[in-house]
Parts: C-alpha cells; sequence; structure tokens
C-alpha cells in the first residue's frame, strides 16, 4: 500500500509539471505516417512550448516534459503503440508472465545505445537497481517498488519478481521510469544531462532547459520506429502568447502544450491565413475538485451530492474554456475504457432546487460556508476564471458561501494533503492509459488527495482492477466505482482537455502522436523542408 | 566639496574604495534577511510538498538548514566571498553559472538598449537645452515623460503589434530564429558574438533583427530619463563663464552648444549612469518577460514561482553586488575625470 | 553636480509668521499654480488636471462604473459574453473573463490610488522616523541607518518590490496592503533621505543654535523647522513618487505577484492578461487599462515637475539635479549613487548643498 500511494503521489506531482510542459516521447511502435522517406529534410522539426524540462536521465525526473524526451532517446521494454491501449514489446522480444509475481522478457538481439554498446538484459538490472538506489527527488522510482527482485539469467533474459501480483505491472514498464540505460551510468548518481546516452531514436545533441534542447537523429536505432526528420530542436518559451506569436511567425514549426484558449480560438478561426492549423488529439488530461470528506461541512454526503448538484460543466466549458474543453461526468475521462457519466446518471442537470433538498432533507443549516483552493501556475490561467464562475453558480443558489482562496504551486502542493483545504483543485495526467489510474490514486483509502474519503467496496474494487486479468471483471469494476463515486461525490471531475497542438502548413504526423498516451513521438513529424 | 584637491582625490578614492566593503556586507544581510530569515528554511518551501517529514528534515540537515541561523548567515557571506552563490534546488545549476549562461543575453539587451536611449537622448536633450522654455523644449520634455510613463510592457506590446504582427518587419520574441540558435555553437554565451566567431553573418542579422524591438523597448525608458540630464546639464554649462566668454566673442549659440558646451555637460553624465544600472536592471526584468527574452531576469521570475528561494537569493545577491560595484567604479572614474574634483 | 550653489532651500521658505497654520497650507497648495508660468504652468496645470480625473474615478468608482469590477452578467444574470467590441453597453468591450473593461479601468483607478496612499503614508511614518532619529542622534546609529538605506536602494527597485511582495503574499495575502507594503520598501530610503538632511541641517542652522542659546527647547524649534523643510520638499518627492509606485504596482501586477485578481481590478493584471488578447487582434482589453497608466503616470509627472520648477524658480537648476533625478531614474532612484553621498562627487543631497551654500 505504501508504495502505491508514493505512486500517486508522484504522479500528482508530474501532473503538475505537465501542465506547464510539453512531452515528447519516443515509443516502439513503427508508425504508419505518409510521411515519406525519411531524412528528405535538412531542416529539423522546431517545437515551441512552454514546458519546462527537468532531468533527462529516466532516474531523475517524473514530470512529462522530461520523460517525453526520454520516451525519445531511450527504449523501454514495452511500450503502448500509437494509438493503442495495450503494452507491445520495445526493446523487448516478448514479454510474459511465468506466474502472478514473475514478469519475464527476452531482450531483441543487436540493439546497441548511441555510443555504439551492446544492450544486453544487464542494462535492464542496472537501470532498475539504479532507479531504486537513487531514490531521486522527483519520486519517478516510486512506479517500480512493487519490484522484488530483477536479475538477468542470461544476457537476453529478464526476469522480475515481484511483491505481490499486479496486473499493471506490464504498463509501468511503458513507462520513463523503466527506461534502459548504458551501464556506464552511476549506479548512485544522476547521470549529468549534457552526457546522456540512450538507444532511441534520438541523441540529446545540445541541453539548454532555459532556451532550447536538440536532438539528433540516432545512426544506431535498432527499433521499429521510422524516423521521419532530421533532429529536432525544442524551443522553450516563458509565455503561452510568445508561443503563439512564434508559430504565427513561423519560428516555430509545432505548438504544443501550451496554447491559451483565446489562442487556440483565434488559430482554429484565422489560423489558415496564417499557414497555422490547430490540430486536436485525444486527451486524457482532467481537472477536478476534491471536497475535504475528512470535516465539516463536507463530511455530510449531503453537502459533496449538492455541490455535485449544483455546478454547471456546461456553463464553465462554454464560458471560460469555450469549448476547448469537454465536461467531464465521471472519474474516467471519455475515451479511456471503462468510462462512465455517473455524476450525469445520478445528477441529470444542474438542479438548484434538488440541491436545496437534498441539504433540506439531511437538516444542513444554510448557507454552507467554505474556502475553495487553486492554483494559478499549474493548469493554466483559466483555472482562477472556472473557480470565479465555480463561486458564482453556487452562490447564487443562496446555499452556498464560497470564499475563493490561491496559493501558487509549491505551497499547494505542500498544502493540498494535509486535510486543511474545504475545497481545492487538482489536475491529473495518467502515468499510462489504464482506467485505473484515474480511480486507485483517487479513491483509496489511501488516497493522495487524503480527503478522509473511503469506502470498503471501493478498496475491493481497486484490488480486482489492478490484479485481476479479465477484461471483463474490470471494465465491471470501474463501472461499479464510477458509480459509487457519483453517489459519494468526494471528488467532483470537471472536465477533460483534448491534446492540442499548433501546426505550420505542411507538417505532418503530428495528429497522430497526440493520443491517450500523452507521448509526444517526435520521429512521426514530417513534412518540414522549407 | 570645493575645497577638494588634486591630494584629497587620493583620499577620496581610498575612502570611497573603503566604503565599498561595509555596504557589501550591509546588503548581503539585507539579502540574507529577506531571503532566508522571512521565508523560513528553503528545502520545505521549495520542495516541502513532495516528501514526508522525515525526509525534510533529513534534506534540511544535509543542507545545513537546520543549524542556527548564525552559522547559516556566516556561511552565506563566506560563500558569497569565496564567490559560491550556491545550487538552484529546483534543477541543481549553480548561481554563478546561470550568469554565465543567461547573463549575455541580459548583457547584449541592457547594452543595446543604453545605446538606442543615448542616440535618441543625446540629440534631443541637446536640443531641448539650447531652445530651453521654447515650446519645442516644452513637447520635447512631455515626450521624454511620456517614455517613461508607459510601462515597459504597454509600450513593448504595442511594439509587437506594430512592428511585427501589424507590419511584419521584425521578430517578436527570443535572441535568434530557434533554427539559428541551433546552428551557431555557443561559446560566449552572448549571441551575436557567438555569429560572428562563427562566420556566421546571416545568424548575426537574425540575431539583430530579434533585438530591436526589445533594445528600442527599454531603450524608451532610459531615454526620457537622459534626455533631462543631458539638458540640465547644458543649460548650467552655458552659464558658466567660459561659454559667456565664447558668446562674447560672438560665437553663435549652437556653435556654443556644439563646441564648448556639449563636451562639459556630457562629464556629469557618467555619474548618472551608475544609477541607471539598477533601473536597467528592473526593466529588463519586465521586457525579458515580454519578448520572451532567456535573460537573468526571466531566470529569476522562474524560480520565484518556483519558490527556489536559494537561487533567487543568489541571483538578487549577484544583481545587487553588480549594481554596487557599478557605482563604484563610476564614481571612482568621474573622479579621476571630472575636473571639478581637482579644482 | 551640485556645485552651482544657491541659496539653501529652506532659507527661503521660512514662513512668514502671524498666519494661522490652515491658512498658511492652503496659501502653499495654491502658490505654485499663482507663481508658475510658461512651460512649467502647463505642465502643473495639464498634470493636475490629468491625475484629478483619475482621483475623481477612483472617489466616485462605485457611481462611475457601470459594473463591478469581477461582474460577468446583468442584474437579470444575463451574461455579458467574452471579447465582445467596445461599443452598446460595454463602453470599451469585455475581456476573456467576460469582464466589463470600463468599470474594470474605473475600479483599477481605485486600487491604484489607494495602493499609492497607503504606500505614501507608510513610507513616510517609516521615512520620517528613521530620518529623525538618523539625524538627530547621529554617530553610529547615523551610520548603520544610513548604510541600510543605501545598500536598499543598490537593489533594483523593482527586484525589491517583487521580492518583498512575494514573501508577504506567503504570509498576509495578495491584497492592496500588500502591494502598498512592497512599495513601502522601495520609497522609505528617499523620504529618509530628506528628512535626515533636513535634521542634520537643521542642527546646524544659526538660528537653532541662538534659541538654544536662549533657553528655547531646541527639539520645539527643530520640529518646526524640518516641518517646513519636509513641507518644501515632499510633495515634489511624493508626486513624483507616486508616479512611480503606478508603474512599481503594475509591474507587479503584470509579473503576477501584485494584487490578485479576486481582491481589486489592477491594470498591470489587466494587461498581463490582456497580452493574449493582443495577440488576436482584440485591442480593447489592453489599450484601455494600459491609457489609464500611462495617463495617471503622466499626470502625477508633469505635476511633480510643474511644482518641482515653480516651488522655487531660482534654485530651479540645481534642484532639478537634486531632487528631481531621482524620480526621473525608473525606479525611483534619489539622485545619487549609493555612496556618493559620502565624500563623495555625486550630486548632492538639498539639506548638505544648503549646507555648502551656507558655508
Amino acid at each position: 500500500m505504501r508504495a502505491r500511494r508514493f505512486r500517486g503521489a508522484a504522479a500528482f506531482v508530474l501532473a503538475g509539471a505537465f501542465a506547464l510542459a510539453a512531452c515528447g516521447g519516443d515509443d516502439d511502435t513503427a508508425a504508419d505516417d505518409d510521411g515519406g522517406e525519411a531524412g528528405d529534410s535538412s531542416l529539423p522539426v522546431v517545437l515551441g512550448t512552454t514546458d519546462t524540462v527537468t532531468n533527462i536521465d529516466p532516474a531523475g525526473s517524473y514530470d512529462k516534459p522530461s520523460w517525453n524526451i526520454v520516451y525519445n532517446t531511450y527504449q523501454r521494454l514495452l511500450a503502448v503503440p500509437l494509438g493503442g491501449s495495450e503494452p507491445q514489446p520495445d526493446a523487448a522480444e516478448s514479454c510474459d508472465w511465468d506466474d502472478d509475481t514473475t514478469y519475464r522478457c527476452t531482450l531483441k538481439s543487436g540493439q546497441t545505445f548511441a555510443d555504439g554498446s551492446e544492450i544486453t538484459s544487464e542494462n535492464v538490472v542496472h537501470s532498475i537497481e539504479r532507479q531504486l538506489e537513487i531514490q531521486h527527488e522527483s519520486n519517478g522510482w516510486q512506479l517500480l517498488t512493487g519490484i522484488e527482485e530483477v536479475e538477468a539469467p542470461d544476457e537476453s533474459t529478464v526476469v522480475f519478481h515481484l511483491e505481490s501480483p499486479d496486473a499493471t505491472f506490464p504498463f509501468i514498464l511503458t513507462t520513463a521510469a523503466a527506461a534502459i540505460v548504458p551501464m556506464d551510468y552511476p549506479a548512485d548518481e544522476l547521470q549529468p544531462n549534457d552526457q546522456v546516452v540512450g538507444s532511441g531514436p534520438y541523441t540529446v545533441d545540445e541541453f539548454d532547459p532555459t532556451q532550447q534542447i536538440q536532438l539528433g537523429v540516432n545512426e544506431n536505432y535498432a527499433g521499429d520506429r521510422e524516423v521521419n526528420n532530421s533532429g529536432v530542436i525544442l524551443q522553450f518559451y516563458q509565455t503561452e502568447s510568445a508561443l503563439k506569436q512564434a508559430i504565427e511567425e513561423g519560428e516555430v514549426m509545432i505548438a504544443y502544450r501550451s496554447l491559451a484558449v483565446t489562442d487556440v480560438e483565434d488559430l482554429e478561426e484565422n489560423g489558415a491565413e496564417r499557414g497555422v492549423e490547430v490540430v486536436v488529439g485525444e486527451g486524457t488530461e482532467i481537472n477536478y475538485m476534491v471536497l475535504q470528506a475528512s470535516r465539516e461541512p463536507f463530511d455530510e454526503p449531503a453537502v459533496r451530492q449538492a455541490v455535485a448538484q449544483i455546478i454547471d460543466r456546461e456553463t464553465i466549458a462554454e464560458s471560460v474554456y469555450r469549448g476547448t474543453v469537454t465536461p467531464l461526468y465521471g472519474p474516467i475521462p471519455e475515451g479511456v475504457p471503462g468510462h462512465v457519466p455517473s455524476f450525469k446518471e445520478q445528477y441529470g442537470e444542474p438542479d438548484p432546487e434538488a440541491a436545496e433538498q437534498l441539504l433540506d432533507e439531511a437538516g444542513v443549516e444554510t448557507p454552507v460556508e467554505f474556502d475553495a483552493w487553486w492554483m494559478p501556475d499549474r493548469y493554466g490561467e483559466e483555472i482562477g476564471d472556472m473557480f470565479g464562475e465555480i463561486e458564482r453558480q453556487l452562490e447564487d443558489t443562496g446555499l452556498f458561501e464560497v470564499n475563493l482562496e490561491q496559493l501558487s504551486w509549491a505551497q499547494y502542493a505542500e498544502t493540498f494533503s494535509d486535510q486543511s483545504m474545504d475545497a481545492f483543485d487538482l489536475g491529473w495526467f495518467p502515468d499510462y492509459p489504464d482506467a485505473s489510474n484515474y480511480i486507485e490514486p483517487f479513491y483509496h483509502a489511501e488516497s493522495v488527495v487524503n480527503n478522509g474519503y473511503s469506502d470498503d467496496e471501493m478498496d475491493e474494487l481497486i484490488d480486482v482492477m489492478l490484479t485481476d486479468t479479465d477484461e471483463e471483471a474490470r471494465l465491471d469494476a470501474f463501472e461499479r466505482a464510477s458509480e459509487i463515486v457519483a453517489e459519494d461525490a468526494p471528488i467532483i471531475q470537471l472536465w477533460q482537455r483534448d491534446q492540442i497542438a499548433a501546426v505550420r502548413e505542411g507538417v505532418e504526423g503530428v495528429e497522430e502522436t497526440l493520443d491517450p498516451s500523452f507521448i509526444f513521438y517526435y520521429d512521426v513529424v514530417s513534412g518540414v523542408e522549407e | 566639496m570645493s575645497t577638494r584637491t588634486a591630494g584629497s582625490l587620493r583620499t577620496y578614492l581610498l575612502t570611497r574604495v573603503l566604503l565599498f566593503v561595509p555596504q557589501v556586507i550591509v546588503i548581503l544581510t539585507i539579502v540574507f534577511v529577506l531571503m532566508r530569515v522571512a521565508p523560513g528554511d528553503p528545502v520545505s518551501v521549495a520542495l516541502g510538498g513532495q516528501r514526508s517529514e522525515e525526509e525534510l528534515a533529513e534534506l534540511r540537515a544535509a543542507a545545513g538548514y537546520d543549524r542556527p541561523i548564525i552559522v547559516q548567515y556566516w556561511e552565506y557571506i563566506s560563500g558569497v566571498l569565496r564567490l559560491d552563490f550556491g545550487h538552484t534546488i529546483i534543477d541543481n545549476r549553480s548561481v554563478a553559472e546561470i550568469f554565465a549562461v543567461n547573463g549575455g543575453a541580459t548583457l547584449t539587451l541592457t547594452v543595446a538598449a543604453f545605446v538606442v536611449a543615448l542616440l535618441l537622448a543625446v540629440p534631443l536633450g541637446l536640443i531641448a537645452g539650447r531652445f530651453r522654455d521654447t515650446p519645442l523644449d516644452g513637447s520635447l520634455r512631455v515626450f521624454g515623460i511620456l517614455t517613461y510613463a508607459a510601462p515597459v510592457f504597454f509600450v513593448g506590446l504595442l511594439m509587437q503589434l506594430a512592428f511585427a504582427r501589424g507590419l511584419g518587419w521584425l521578430p517578436s520574441s527570443s535572441q535568434a530564429s530557434p533554427v539559428v540558435t541551433a546552428r551557431v555553437p555557443s561559446q560566449t554565451n552572448i549571441f551575436l558574438v557567438d555569429a560572428l566567431l562563427a562566420g556566421d553573418t546571416a545568424a548575426f542579422w537574425n540575431g539583430v533583427q530579434h533585438l530591436v524591438l526589445p533594445a528600442v523597448t527599454l531603450g524608451l525608458l532610459l531615454t526620457g530619463t537622459f534626455m533631462r540630464i543631458i539638458r540640465v546639464n547644458l543649460i548650467q554649462t552655458m552659464r558658466s563663464d567660459y561659454v559667456e566668454a565664447a558668446r562674447a566673442r560672438g560665437v553663435s549659440e549652437t556653435r556654443v552648444v556644439i563646441q564648448h558646451a556639449f563636451r562639459n555637460a556630457m562629464v556629469p553624465f557618467v555619474t548618472i549612469l551608475g544609477l541607471q544600472v539598477a533601473l536597467l536592471l528592473g526593466g529588463a526584468i519586465l521586457t525579458e518577460q515580454t519578448f520572451n527574452w532567456n535573460g537573468i531576469g526571466s531566470q529569476l521570475v522562474r524560480y520565484l514561482d518556483s519558490r527556489d528561494y536559494i537561487a533567487v537569493q543568489g541571483i538578487i545577491t549577484l544583481f545587487a553586488l553588480a549594481v554596487v560595484t557599478a557605482s563604484l567604479l563610476i564614481d571612482i572614474i568621474n573622479a579621476i575625470i571630472d575636473p571639478r574634483v581637482r579644482y | 553636480m551640485a556645485t552651482a550653489a544657491g541659496p539653501p532651500p529652506d532659507d527661503s521658505a521660512v514662513p512668514a509668521g502671524g498666519r494661522t497654520r490652515t491658512r498658511r497650507v492652503l496659501s502653499g497648495i495654491a502658490r505654485p499654480y499663482r507663481d508658475s508660468h510658461g512651460v512649467g504652468r502647463f505642465m502643473l496645470v495639464t498634470g493636475t488636471v490629468l491625475a484629478a480625473i483619475m482621483v475623481v474615478l477612483a472617489v466616485f468608482a462605485p457611481l462611475i462604473a457601470p459594473f463591478g469590477f469581477a461582474q460577468v452578467a446583468d442584474v437579470d444574470g444575463e451574461r455579458f459574453g467574452n471579447h465582445l467590441e467596445p461599443g452598446g453597453v460595454h463602453l470599451f468591450g469585455t475581456t476573456t473573463q467576460g469582464f466589463d473593461v470600463f468599470s474594470r479601468v474605473v475600479w483599477g483607478a481605485r486600487t491604484a490610488v489607494t495602493v499609492v496612499l497607503l504606500a505614501l503614508v507608510f513610507s513616510l511614518i517609516v521615512g520620517v522616523l528613521l530620518g529623525l532619529v538618523a539625524g538627530y542622534v547621529g554617530r553610529w546609529v547615523d551610520r548603520l541607518l544610513v548604510m541600510i538605506m543605501d545598500s536598499l536602494f543598490a537593489l533594483p527597485a523593482l527586484l525589491l518590490a517583487i521580492v518583498v511582495a512575494f514573501l508577504l503574499a506567503e504570509h498576509i495575502g495578495g491584497g492592496a496592503a500588500t502591494a502598498a507594503l512592497a512599495i513601502t520598501a522601495v520609497y522609505v530610503p528617499q523620504y529618509f533621505r530628506v528628512v535626515r538632511a533636513a535634521t542634520v541641517s537643521a542642527k546646524e542652522q544659526t538660528y537653532v543654535e541662538a534659541a538654544r542659546a536662549m533657553g528655547a527647547r531646541s527639539g520645539t524649534i527643530m520640529f518646526r523647522y524640518l516641518l517646513n523643510n519636509v513641507i518644501q520638499s515632499v510633495p515634489v518627492i511624493a508626486t513624483l513618487n507616486a508616479a512611480d509606485a503606478i508603474l512599481t504596482l503594475a509591474g507587479l501586477g503584470f509579473l503576477g505577484y501584485g494584487i490578485q485578481p479576486t481582491e481589486a481590478a489592477e491594470w498591470g493584471y489587466d494587461l498581463q492578461r490582456a497580452v493574449t488578447d493582443a495577440g488576436t487582434g482584440i485591442w480593447w482589453t489592453g489599450l484601455f487599462p494600459g491609457m489609464a497608466i500611462v495617463l495617471l503616470v503622466m499626470g502625477l509627472t508633469l505635476m511633480g515637475e510643474g511644482l518641482n520648477e515653480t516651488i522655487n524658480p531660482a534654485i530651479r537648476v540645481r534642484r532639478m539635479l537634486s531632487i528631481t533625478l531621482p524620480e526621473r531614474a525608473h525606479e525611483s532612484r534619489p539622485g545619487v549613487s549609493p555612496v556618493s553621498r559620502q565624500p563623495g562627487p555625486g550630486p548632492e543631497q538639498d539639506g548638505e548643498a544648503g549646507k555648502d551654500g551656507a558655508q
């Protein structure tokens, strides 16, 4: 349970980093893109972003932007193919369960790192062991704590012994936390960012996370991905508007994470005449409000239900986000198998009178006063506007009295789990595209949000999600869990957002990589010759 | 002042240099009190949310924040004396490295802004002084006030709208196009110099184009200040005996300005430069933010937003030292070149 | 620069006896307007008018602004809509959040005036107290205070304001008081400087000595002397500082360290939110708050300069150097580099210049 709890916690940090950063990734599936012959363009892909990259040693980060570079410069044993939802072999030839707690992988032969050294099973063991040895503060290693032991019986075989059965383990092997590093990476400290060597499609040529990161094509790459360009330049922008100007002026070819709502709207409308196109992919970023079920006023389920009954997600999506987000009515976003719009089924349309009735029946004195917290610097500047909207919706009924409080992320991250906030906003990006990653961190008795909610049936369902290998049983568990959380409403999901990128005319392949994995595979991008 | 002699120049310089030491100590103390005592220990502020109490305590101990504040104070001061300004918490860069890497951008921007300000302010200031109290003088002064009254970011925004978006003449952000940045090898961390070293004139030109809007924006901020100083100095010089003598010889007023008064009017100007260092650095923070300029100002904002107090403390320390040192140098230069010191 | 030895500013300002304090103050206020002429008068009058307009907006904001600063729907609950063009009900259009721009500008004037007044009062109190102590006690107390104040100058003012605002926001939240305190930290040294110089200068005045010799309480005399001196210098400094404070406040708001948007309307914050709009051709959300800042700062600066020119024309040039320089510097440095007030050749301080003149 400790590992589970920490994994969730780490994912939170990750989620935060997402909002600021872009991702990229490398992946193992060959892209079936129409991008033409590899290397037919002399110019690299220039990708602009407002994100922040920290460390690109896999043992030193747990944020999407850094991981994205890891995904593009290292291989993992398994990877979720573009557009897919199940792990497939990447550096591995094949992987399978020996028994409930033993997972065996065989490596493909003849794979080398960019520096020419060969990839063996020892590298995998080294990669996992140093993660657990270094225990970097970014907490990505927490994903691997379920591994009791990892061994390399021969040069091409790796065997993982798990502490307990975990159906999601193959997914964990697809994360950057399990990326494979060379033997000369120190076992107890991080490899400097300007000296990283991987075996993915790209190599890191220049590393300056305050301005620009340059990736070159890895000549030694032996995987399945086809590289359709001659390299990548990641250019960093401090503001969303600077990023938007840059793509309009043609300084960057792709603008990915984040464009302001106003900019997206403008580009959708007028982008064509400036040679810019907006590309929308499937999104799995969600945003939600946690209610502090551990104490007054939200320890009373009727109060939580009343909030759920009043909040008008459509208006938020339309007035605040102008259609760039989709209202989310359940814990699992649309597009992920297991999605059920349980809040809509439970509460129907926003209805203040029904809310009043709920409160009356429970004998709650109105107006109910509470503080609602949000952070200005994590999920886009519109969050503040959204909370202004929520405040209005709740107060217009006369049933609630909301005090808005804001705190910047550093302090916020420190505070939200100590039960001092009545209600607070958070966002979430999945570690891997499996529905359990939207349930377990939030609704388990030891949840990351620590809002005092617990339910025995929920804990059992979570156990099914994590250990049962029968798809049907898992889907049933997701559905039942969605119903429970709509009825109890310890957390109110607000919206989910599609990944959006803006691209210059002629740039192709971006749409394809904007899939629910949230990994941006640079190799599929093509058509950037001038 | 009027009693100072050549001998007292030496005394003055000595005093001035000696005063530098306590001033640096005081300023370091102020920075320390502001940054360290006020918010609590940097470790829990920056990383608190992600760890357990025990882990935090461990980290605090490792970083030395569990020791008495006076010991930490001593470490800070002695660190600065060893030119060690600490390492950032969030990405473990040394503060000195931040200055080395990002300082070039800020330096380019401020120097260019300074040149722009001089180019505008010297002629305008001289004209205003020459035609003192006429409507021309009045409108120039109002222009000067206008340049001062318009916030940097507002001017920057208007510039971007007009010249980048509207007319499409100039790029609106960054030091150079990403592709160009990528192909110029970084040697000095000053992009324009690197481009020249690489013999890449196209890259140099690209960099100059990117520099125009931010430099003019920040330069305008200084223009009003400079104009007024030049105007006042000119008026003052025009009253002096030797100018009166030139006038008496029948030299025309405009020639008096150009040949006689100009040089002397510029001398006290040097003194003012010391002040402008602080002003420039302040304006640079906003300009960098507006134009996505990857200088120290934007780094400061980045670390502030991440609550990285060590980084912020280091950057402020270096900023302050830069200003104090600049004012020391300028006082010394001024004492040497200003003839009035030797009267 | 201080070599043009004029009479000490204070000498000419010793009030004629016999008038009541109120009358003296009133006539003191009116005098610059009566006495000014030419460019000075133009600046003074224009500046006063501009500043007065903004003050009227600030004071009567609830009457003038058609909507609240955070209002997005009319009384019937009908939404304004986002990014409406100027015209009709929304004179200046609406913002990305659906706020009425005109109302935001008007309420913003109130915020600006409130913060600046608060900051002025804070920095006067602190500056005058410390200045008095330093000037009167002298010796090491004086040296230490001067050193600290000088060091505060050495920090770029916006930087200092950012840091203070940032630290205070952690403890007391991001309201008007925080912004005012941040600005206070920047301007205290200037009042300190003026008051200290005046105090030092007062101690050495012959008539103070004389009065003391005749058994009068020197404290009383000094206080009167000082008051006169402060009344002489402070309006100019205060006006120009106010102008600068508006810019600092807007800079804080623009960077996101100023007043939080839920607390009040603030022009700098509005401008920051408008940056995105401007890139999409929506000009009205940025232009109007930007113009409001420019007009108010210009008004105050013109007023300060006009005052400066007319209060004492005889020492105009010298005073321009010794007093107005500071405010010219965007970050409001006094016209002295940090240490040059020591035996330096830098521009002189009012009081010290007066002393020179008297010698």
